[in-house]
């Protein structure tokens, strides 16, 4: 489970901590552990099973594997979901919810990704304080049926 | 007043469930938008990747209000199902003060029942700001597919209708004046016949 869950990450061309940032170390909440509290670290952090209270990852990724639950307000650099949360979910660089994510809350990040498929509740806030360029026609390439979501919002 | 849109509506018809077209009351609804320094957006549909991506080049806070996910819950008649309204603030999980600037309900208003309708407006007008748009596409042909569909947006002013596989059904071809005794707290702002059998009618508070 450890394996896919990297390889995931890895597909989903998460960014890579660069040095000095912060660790490059990964830890994993197993499926059958739960945690009450607040839990702050510097490395990635890959949860498959319950969490509850809050998370911060300033420099760091997050995964919630398909197993994961968290009810936490959440802030990393990147932060991935697979599983369920119920919370904010605070990005510094980016904020992906995959097929299977189920996430009840509201969304901050300077970049958004929803994978068609997912359950989301909740509300995204766009472009804080900064008005960008008007978007180009999406392709209907890009947006058909079977797309995956890897059509990142992406804002300068 | 209705615009006919012709045969400038219909761009492309990749088969019988996919269809994409201009839409004239879309590219009012980013006029709005643009003009705009943010807006609140209540988008009615489900979450798609290319609608967060397009709107995520404006500066709006989105909210995803994914009424299709309740459906199953009321089977066959959750038109007409009383207990239905009520759902419309547990799905959006709004808070008392949240107002809308524009709000995306897409062909949703045809598969409301007219009682559902009614309560779906007031519910609406509680959250809209005076000047909020809302976009809806009515049915005008005798029938419509069973079930909603997702609209992807292409562009300012071009959509991608995906319908589900299932069998057509009666529609309840609303006409304007219709939709506004449903709706009283609304009025016509613009809308838009088009050739592939809606009307999109652009919709503002009184």
């Amino acid at each position: 489970m450890f394996g896919k869950a990297e390889s995931e990450m890895n597909e989903m061309q998460v960014p890579k901590v660069s040095a000095g940032a912060g660790s490059r170390e990964q830890a994993t909440v197993g499926s059958s552990i739960a945690i009450k509290g607040d839990l702050v670290g510097e490395e990635d952090l890959v949860v498959h099973g319950r969490l509850e209270g809050t998370i911060t990852l300033k420099q760091n990724s997050l995964l919630i594997g398909k197993d994961g639950h968290i009810k936490a307000d959440v802030r990393a650099r990147v932060i991935i979901v697979e599983g369920r949360v119920e919370g904010g979910l605070f990005g510094d660089e980016q904020v992906i919810i995959k097929k299977s994510g189920v996430v009840q809350g509201n969304i901050e990040a300077p970049r958004v990704a929803l994978e068609d498929g997912c359950k989301f509740k909740g509300s995204i806030e766009m472009n804080v304080g900064t008005k960008v360029a008007e978007p180009a026609a999406v392709g209907k390439t890009a947006t058909g049926n079977g797309h995956k979501a890897e059509a990142v919002a992406i804002r300068k | 007043m209705f615009r006919a849109q012709g045969a400038a509506a219909r761009v492309s018809a990749s088969d019988d469930n996919e269809l994409t077209y201009r839409s004239p009351g879309l590219q009012l609804i980013f006029e709005r938008i643009s003009s705009a320094d943010k807006v609140n957006i209540l988008d009615l549909g489900p979450p798609l990747s290319s609608n967060v991506e397009f709107l995520s080049s404006y500066p709006c806070r989105l909210y995803i209000g994914d009424w299709l996910q309740w459906l199953p819950l009321y089977g066959d008649h959750w038109g007409e199902h009383p207990a239905f309204s009520p759902l419309f603030s547990e799905m959006l999980s709004l808070k008392a003060d949240d107002q809308f600037d524009v709000i995306l309900g897409w062909d949703m208003i045809n598969y409301l029942g007219e009682e559902n309708i009614r309560r779906f407006s007031r519910f609406l007008a509680e959250h809209t700001h005076a000047n909020a748009l809302c976009f809806f596409s009515v049915a005008t042909h005798k029938e419509m597919a069973a079930q909603p569909a997702k609209y992807r947006i292409l562009s300012k002013g071009s959509l991608h209708c995906e319908q589900a596989d299932c069998n057509p059904c009666p529609s309840p071809r609303f006409t304007q004046s219709r939709l506004l005794e449903l709706m009283p707290e609304f009025q016509s702002h613009r809308s838009f016949l088009l050739q592939n059998g809606r009307q999109e009618q652009i919709l503002r508070i009184r």
